[in-house]
């Protein structure tokens, strides 16, 4: 009988584990990180000083909880997973990020 | 009562049950990433937009000076670019007189991301290796060239390889 309990809360912990390993996947996460990183880099690629856009936290992208620049990265974290890699961008100038309230706001100076 | 040769058969049988079952969830997770990553390549799009930037740079209101713009100007370095940055570019740029003759070039990077390309372009890169494929732009723009005393009609053409990100 104990057996049979053990067997089933292992099972059980495995199914948990693959099932939120999976749903992780099937969500599109880092897809959408994916997306978000590569169209703000190009943004900042493309622009000149005095321009400045937005990223919303509430994007139809998922939900953003931080936008960085470091290493000539940026680096964006969507829905609790953490940008491995970051995408590089190319600017002339100086780029800062500013988060605010609702927003994460990309200054080219 | 279950002897201890017994107990521990059943043991390694459960071992067994669970390696089985994390295995197989390992299989379906793998199956899982393969079906549900998509890579997204912008490098084209990057190859284009440093063009445009170098462009605008060498050629400030539609004027190229070669007297400013010496042979192995250092085309980063002279744009404003960090170098950290740039690795992953290869940039070319020639001018040519209302002759076709070539009056100037300049190159920066690595150029072996050219030679990459070529073999993309041959056809000999293999489906499996394609999103290892350089990003790439060329143009041409029409520009008045500045050389001393003289002033003439131009074209000045414009190359950006851009290495993959992996």
């Amino acid at each position: 009988m104990h057996t049979v309990i053990i067997h089933i809360i292992l099972i059980g912990i495995i199914f948990v584990l693959f099932f939120m390993a999976t749903a992780g996947k099937i969500n599109g996460r880092g897809v959408l990180q994916q997306v978000l990183e590569k169209q703000t880099a190009l943004l900042i690629d493309s622009a000149v000083p005095g321009m400045s856009f937005e990223v919303r936290k509430m994007n139809q992208n998922g939900i953003v909880q931080k936008v960085s620049l470091k290493d000539g990265k940026i680096w964006i974290v969507v829905e609790g997973l953490n940008s491995l890699k970051g995408y590089p961008y190319f600017s002339r100038y100086d780029i800062e990020v500013v988060e605010e309230l609702d927003k994460f706001v990309v200054f080219v100076k | 009562m279950k002897s201890k040769a017994g107990q521990l058969g059943e043991g390694v049988s459960s071992i067994m049950k669970i390696v089985l079952v994390s295995f197989i969830a390992i299989v379906v997770l793998g199956l899982s990433s393969v079906f549900y990553d998509h890579y997204i390549d912008v490098r084209d799009s990057e190859a284009r937009i440093l063009a445009r930037q170098v462009m605008n740079c060498f050629v400030p209101e539609g004027e190229l000076d070669l007297g400013v713009m010496v042979e192995g100007t250092e085309i980063f370095s002279y744009c404003g670019f960090s170098d950290g940055e740039m690795e992953r570019f290869f940039v070319r740029l020639w001018v040519r007189d209302g002759e076709d003759k070539v009056v100037r070039k300049y190159v920066e990077g690595d150029e072996g991301s050219l030679w990459a390309k070529k073999i993309y372009d041959s056809g000999l890169a293999g489906e499996n290796i394609k999103k290892y494929e350089p990003g790439y732009f060329q143009n041409k723009y029409v520009v008045q060239v500045v050389n001393g005393s003289s002033r003439f009609q131009g074209d000045l053409y414009v190359e950006v390889v851009v290495k993959d990100e992996f």
